[in-house]
């Protein structure tokens, strides 16, 4: 299954109340870095908006 | 003294020429050295000739080169000889029957006992590429039925020589024989100057096939090639069939678990849960945009009675398409005349009787539905194939109601619509505007103001397009989407069709301005297509790596910590 994100979720994610999204891509996955989650999940119910 | 011939450009300007003087003279005399090298065989009116036929009546003429697909056409045929002569050379006693182009490349269908394998391939095609080479001119010859039978006979050609009964017993009164080398075959060409016109040839594989396409004939082999001017186009060619072959919406539909079918059901979709969210992003996508543009959805039944389809014109026309049920009320004996009903395999006669069951004025139009209803079409089940030949699908399709006046406005709406879905999926595309089909209804004036319509409203959006002539359906002019997926393939998606037909036959109307009846004009219109199709295109366009929006699970939780990872892990799930 080819899921877009990935999100790690380890001890310093567990402390900051966030995630570290791994973007899968054609071939390699990209690491986006730590992101508070109400900030990644902003992001990713906008991305999940259809575009038109 | 000969007779002068007045040749017109498809610039339009116009040419005198002596009768007699070949096309090739023609050509490189009156338009160029440039052309000249690139023609491959031209088109006077509608009759294709070789560049070495004689021009023998005034015409307009249009030369065919190798810039164009006619011409890749063209050489893919001339291939096919190439490989039925040395297929004879290298392996006597084989039989040839026929080998036209095809989409792709090419094929030829052969008769012989022993099976070709994978090393023979390899030897045709190196021998083909030699002919190539040797750079032989194809020669064309008119013969009459007694030459021809009396060739093929001392052949010992039976395939051909029932072909060539066939043509003659058709009216013909002639036959035209083509050779290249030592071999000959008949046929309607055209054909290039020469074999070295045809660049490069590559054969792909062997199946079999049956003469004239029937299982009670003997069993032919076929072997599929292709062709093109430049190794490097094959080479790029070759590469895209290869990434589509790992694409192949039907071995990445099961990967990713989106769909299914069983032998209970051919044709029809078992969608998965992953499968049914995907489909339903881009219906749920399709109907907001519908609904922020002046569309109603409507639902029309799935099943009507014959009184529809007659009026529609599809019970005389089309029933061997549709799927016919029987009337349970029926007191008739004969099953036949029990089935007086059938799933629909369109929407658009419902639509126009949802359209009367009520009065319009001018002030409602352009009045738009859209409907994502079932549609059933009966394909034989040896043509199915995936999610992009099936028997049940549903399409994203709308019927706009409208005055003639409103037709450049409604068109340049709908096109802009169009662009918004294909520029937000990433796929390239252009219009291809098909305009009056000689057989037709309405009078001329009424084409004019339709493709008038047409044209300035796709001039205005500023979409790529090209006009396909007579390309229109007899009902009215139309415009044709063609999009273009990420490995390069083109596909036919989106339509827009006008239809001054259906309003007459369905009798539609609305009260003018005037307080007066008048007949509306009715549109046509898809974006996606079927669902089912245009799913099968984005899986392989995306390669399975689908947008967020479209992805059926969208994040996935890894976690790494050693305490608390379970609530924390839950948390997010839920956020998302």
């Amino acid at each position: 299954m080819k899921i877009p994100y990935t999100l790690v979720i380890g001890d310093k994610e567990v402390e900051g109340r966030g995630v570290s999204p791994r973007k899968h891509g054609e071939g390699k996955e990209a690491d986006l870095g730590f992101q508070q989650l109400d900030a990644f999940a902003a992001k990713l119910s906008a991305e999940a908006r259809p575009p038109y | 003294m000969s007779e002068t011939l007045q040749i017109t450009l498809p610039d339009g300007s116009s040419k005198q020429v002596a009768a007699g003087t070949t096309v090739a003279d023609f050509v490189k005399t009156q338009i160029g050295a440039g052309l000249a090298k690139a023609a491959l065989y031209a088109k006077l009116d509608d009759e294709e000739l070789d560049l070495s036929r004689p021009l023998s009546r005034s015409g307009k003429l249009t030369v065919v080169t190798n810039k164009q697909r006619e011409g890749l056409d063209l050489i893919r045929h001339d291939a096919a000889h190439v490989v039925a002569s040395v297929v004879q050379r290298l392996f006597p006693g084989t039989q040839v029957t026929i080998g036209p182009s095809t989409e792709d490349g090419f094929y030829y269908d052969f008769f012989r006992k022993e099976p070709f394998t994978p090393e023979d391939l390899e030897r045709i095609e190196k021998a083909a590429n030699e002919e190539i080479k040797r750079d032989l001119p194809f020669v064309r010859k008119e013969v009459s039925r007694e030459e021809a039978l009396q060739l093929f006979d001392k052949l010992g050609e039976t395939f051909k020589k029932e072909i060539v009964e066939d043509i003659f017993s058709k009216g013909a009164k002639t036959l035209t024989l083509y050779s290249h080398g030592d071999w000959v075959d008949f046929c309607l060409g055209p054909h290039a100057p020469s074999t070295g016109r045809i660049g490069v040839i590559k054969l792909l594989n062997v199946a079999g096939a049956y003469w004239r396409g029937d299982h009670r004939n003997p069993q032919l082999q076929r072997i599929y090639g292709t062709a093109f001017f430049d190794k490097k186009d094959l080479d790029a060619w070759l590469k895209q069939q290869e990434e589509a072959r790992k694409r192949d919406h039907r071995k990445l539909g099961k990967e990713l678990d989106l769909f299914a079918f069983h032998p209970a059901a051919p044709g029809a979709v078992f969608w998965t849960h992953r499968g049914t969210l995907l489909f339903h992003a881009l219906s749920n996508a399709m109907r907001g945009l519908c609904l922020r543009n002046g569309y109603q959805e409507i639902k029309t039944p799935l099943m009507f009675n014959k009184m529809l389809w007659e009026r529609s014109g599809h019970w005389g026309k089309y029933r061997e398409n549709m799927f016919l049920v029987l009337d349970p009320e029926s007191k008739e004996k004969d099953i036949d005349e029990r089935a007086t009903f059938s799933l629909k395999p369109m929407n658009c006669p419902s639509h126009y009787l949802f359209y009367q069951m009520k009065k319009h004025s001018y002030r409602e139009l352009p009045i738009r539905y859209h409907t994502q209803d079932v549609l059933h079409r009966n394909e034989a089940t040896g043509v199915l194939s995936g999610l992009t030949r099936v028997r049940q699908f549903q399409q994203d399709d709308a019927h706009v109601i409208l005055m003639e006046s409103q037709i450049a406005d409604e068109v340049k709406r709908l096109t802009e619509l169009i662009k918004k879905v294909y520029d937000a999926l990433g796929l390239g595309f252009r219009a291809k505007f098909g305009t009056r089909p000689p057989q037709r209804i309405g009078t001329d004036e009424m084409w004019d103001r339709a493709e008038a319509g047409l044209r300035a409203a796709i001039e205005q959006t500023g979409v790529d397009w090209m006009e396909n002539p007579g390309d229109g359906a007899f009902y009215g002019p139309k415009l044709d989407f063609a999009v273009k997926d990420s490995i390069g393939r083109e596909w036919q998606l989106g339509t827009i069709q006008l239809d001054y037909n259906a309003p007459e036959r369905f009798e539609l109307g609305y009260v003018g301005e005037d307080n007066k009846e008048h007949r509306p004009v009715v549109i046509h219109r898809a974006i996606y297509g079927s669902f089912e199709r245009f799913i099968a295109i984005l899986i392989e366009h995306f390669a399975g790596n689908f947008p967020v929006w479209l992805a059926p699970i969208q994040a996935r939780i890894i976690t790494k910590s050693t305490n608390r990872r379970r609530s924390w892990g839950r948390r997010s799930a839920t956020l998302s």
